[in-house]
């Protein structure tokens, strides 16, 4: 936990300003967030989208490619069976047509032939000769497997009509597999008779499981009936029946992908072997079939993953890195207008000293006078009238009222430096602070009006920094103004939870293009003289009030400036 | 020697007045230039104390419409404040002296004097 605690950025945190100001500060964390995910989302997307066309594609191609090796290896093996049965065919049809067969019916004659037919194809195990009416004239070779085939009528009568009949698979009484091909023939005489024979049918099995072919392969043949003639490996014994769909019509070698029986995906491809009731069929887990892909692709995907982590780190870490480069600046930019703000006060100070000067330089000089008179008085009268010097020294001690107002009012200013809420009068603020510019208004005759909306509330603000606030914008009505000038105060409130303070001068008025910048730091009227800070300071201070300053203002004809400020302050 | 005293702050003025009175210098107080011009028709004073900063018409501005009445007046320039500029000001326009307050009545006494001779 305390490792999160070292990586965890400064800005983290930074929900509340610690200032005691209760602007909203930039949500440095949310932001954060969103231009990372920004930035992942960008960057990673087109690898994502990559990696699954890659991984699709690749996929495609694995599968076509063995797709086309089970095909192609059923169509060979296809081809290849039925060349070998094709021979067995040609050879007993050879046979069939063979004068020696004439002399039928003689068993030894048969005999014979079968022995030089077992010299060369060891499969035939039996030969006979049977009549259109399907009666067996003679026959060579054990007798085991007579009563098997026979029992079938159907098949001579296909012999007999097509010329050409093979059998299913069956098992003898000794438990080997044998078929049966039979095929018509013709002697010299014209009579057309059956060749019948019976073959072993192992080698067809042998002859299957020793092609080269791949691991995952499952080869088999079944019949027209879906039953198999030989046992495959995953999908049952020889006569059981298969498991697997198989549509009967196509000659040609065809693929299918499905799902076996179990659920697992295969991929089938059959054939049926020419001129026989077999087809062949070879089965390949699919996911074999495309297994080769996380072996060869891996390293294209490790590479992908590998940059995906590379773009999230770098994406995470610059953008800590700018987002802290900002809570910093920002953090900074608090500190530079806190310490503008306190020389800003300062140099108010120095402005009002000289007024304040004034404003007291006045009772002290009816002091000075009713005090002079009272002691000449004193040195130069014999009978001093009680009325009269009680008279002068009332002068003298409200005339110095006068002056402990004045040094008060600026001490009270000169304190209010660190911010403390409390509950506010805002007409008592405004009135304090005329104070420091009544003289001057009576000097120029400006009058000052003041409009107090009744039953107005107190807030819960800061003094020190009202009182800057008013006494800025305050100035900047005197100083707009000229002789005889007029200055309205109104203290209002038009929502519910604020209230307004409005300063309207019918004084020169700011233009259209200076208004947009009034409120700009160093923006400044008045040429070498102003700084160009004061507005801008008094609207940061009442935003920090949670507050804010609007401006009016025509050439020529006024301003309105007014400050809204809550009656509470939202903790 | 006959002085006008023209301050708008009514107790100062009043009491500088009576202070002078008793040192034997005949002293009249008004609170405005306005006031200060109609009394200077009818009367003749040897030198007049004008305050720089009045409402409505100025210390410089009374002393203006006084000279036109009365060019060869002496004028002694009061003031609470005393800037630079405005030092220069009361000088360029022809006062006799310039005076800060509040004032040492020895120091405004030797000044009117001075002001009376010239």
């Amino acid at each position: 936990m305390s490792l999160i605690k070292d990586i965890k950025p400064a800005f983290w945190d930074e929900s509340k300003p610690t200032d005691g100001s209760h602007i909203r500060l930039f949500n440095y964390a949310g932001v954060w967030k969103y231009a990372v995910l920004g930035a992942l989302a960008i960057a990673l997307l087109p690898l994502i989208i990559m990696l699954l066309i890659n991984h699709y594609e690749y996929k495609k191609a694995m599968k076509e490619k063995m797709s086309g090796s089970i095909v192609c290896f059923v169509s060979n093996t296809q081809r290849t069976l039925g060349s070998r049965i094709s021979e067995r065919k040609a050879i007993l049809s050879y046979i069939a047509n063979d004068s020696r067969l004439n002399e039928f019916p003689d068993p030894d004659g048969l005999a014979e032939i079968l022995s030089d037919l077992k010299s060369t194809f060891g499969e035939f195990v039996d030969l006979s000769l049977i009549d259109p009416k399907g009666n067996r004239k003679v026959h060579a070779g054990p007798n085991h497997l007579r009563n098997k085939a026979d029992r079938d009528e159907v098949w001579y009568r296909e012999a007999y009509g097509r010329g050409i009949y093979i059998s299913d698979i069956f098992l003898g009484f000794n438990g080997f597999p044998y078929f049966v091909i039979a095929v018509k023939g013709e002697n010299d005489q014209g009579n057309s008779l059956v060749l019948r024979a019976s073959l072993k049918a192992d080698w067809l099995e042998e002859m299957i499981h020793s092609l080269e072919m791949e691991p995952t392969f499952d080869p088999f043949i079944v019949n027209k009936k879906g039953v198999l003639q030989t046992t495959s490996r995953s999908y049952g014994k020889v006569f059981e029946s298969l498991p697997l769909p198989l549509s009967t019509d196509s000659h040609n070698s065809q693929i299918r992908s499905l799902k076996d029986h179990s659920g697992n995906p295969i991929v089938l491809s059959s054939a049926v072997i020419e001129g026989s009731p077999f087809r062949f069929v070879t089965v390949a887990p699919l996911k074999a079939l495309t297994g080769g892909w996380f072996s060869v692709s891996n390293r294209f995907v490790v590479l992908v993953i590998a940059s995906m982590i590379g773009v999230l780190i770098v994406t995470v870490a610059v953008v800590t890195h700018l987002v802290n480069r900002i809570f910093e600046a920002d953090r900074r930019r608090v500190t530079v207008l806190h310490n503008i703000q306190y020389t800003n006060k300062m140099a108010t100070m120095g402005r009002l000293s000289a007024g304040v000067a004034h404003e007291i330089n006045n009772p002290l000089a009816i002091i000075n006078e009713k005090a002079g008179l009272l002691k000449d008085l004193i040195t130069m009268e014999k009978n001093l009238p009680h009325e009269k010097t009680v008279e002068l020294v009332d002068s003298i001690l409200s005339s110095i009222k006068r002056c402990s107002a004045i040094t008060h009012s600026l001490l009270g200013f000169a304190k209010h430096i660190d911010v403390q809420y409390q509950q506010i009068d805002l007409e008592r603020v405004i009135n304090e602070v005329l104070l420091f510019v009544g003289r001057e208004a009576e000097y120029r005759s400006i009058s000052i009006d003041i409009k107090v909306q009744e039953d107005l509330t107190s807030i819960e603000s800061d003094v020190g920094q009202l009182e800057q606030v008013f006494l800025n914008i305050i100035n900047n009505a005197f100083e707009a103004v000229d002789e005889f000038g007029q200055i309205d105060i109104e203290l209002f409130s038009e929502e519910p939870e604020f209230i307004s303070v409005r300063v309207v001068d019918d004084g020169h008025g700011i233009s259209e293009e200076n208004l947009k910048h009034i409120f700009d730091p160093f923006f400044s009227t008045k040429g070498e003289k102003g700084a160009g800070l004061g507005l801008s300071i008094t609207y940061g201070i009442v935003e920090k009030l949670g507050g804010k300053l609007d401006v009016e203002s025509e050439k020529g004809e006024g301003s309105r400036f007014t400050v809204t400020l809550p009656v509470k302050i939202d903790a | 020697m006959k002085v006008l005293l023209v301050d708008d702050e009514k107790e100062m003025v009043a009491a500088l007045a009576e202070r002078l009175s008793l040192r034997d210098i005949d002293a009249e107080w008004v609170t405005c230039g306005k006031d200060a011009i109609a009394l200077l028709g009818e009367n003749h004073f040897d030198v007049l104390v004008l305050d720089v900063k009045m409402p409505g018409m100025g210390g410089l501005e009374t002393m203006e419409e006084l000279q036109k009445i009365k060019p060869e007046s002496k004028i002694i320039f009061l003031t609470g404040h005393g800037s630079t500029s405005d030092r220069e000001a009361c000088e360029k326009a022809g006062a006799s002296s310039y005076l800060m307050k509040p004032v040492d009545i020895e120091v405004l006494i030797e000044e009117l004097k001075e002001a009376a001779k010239s």
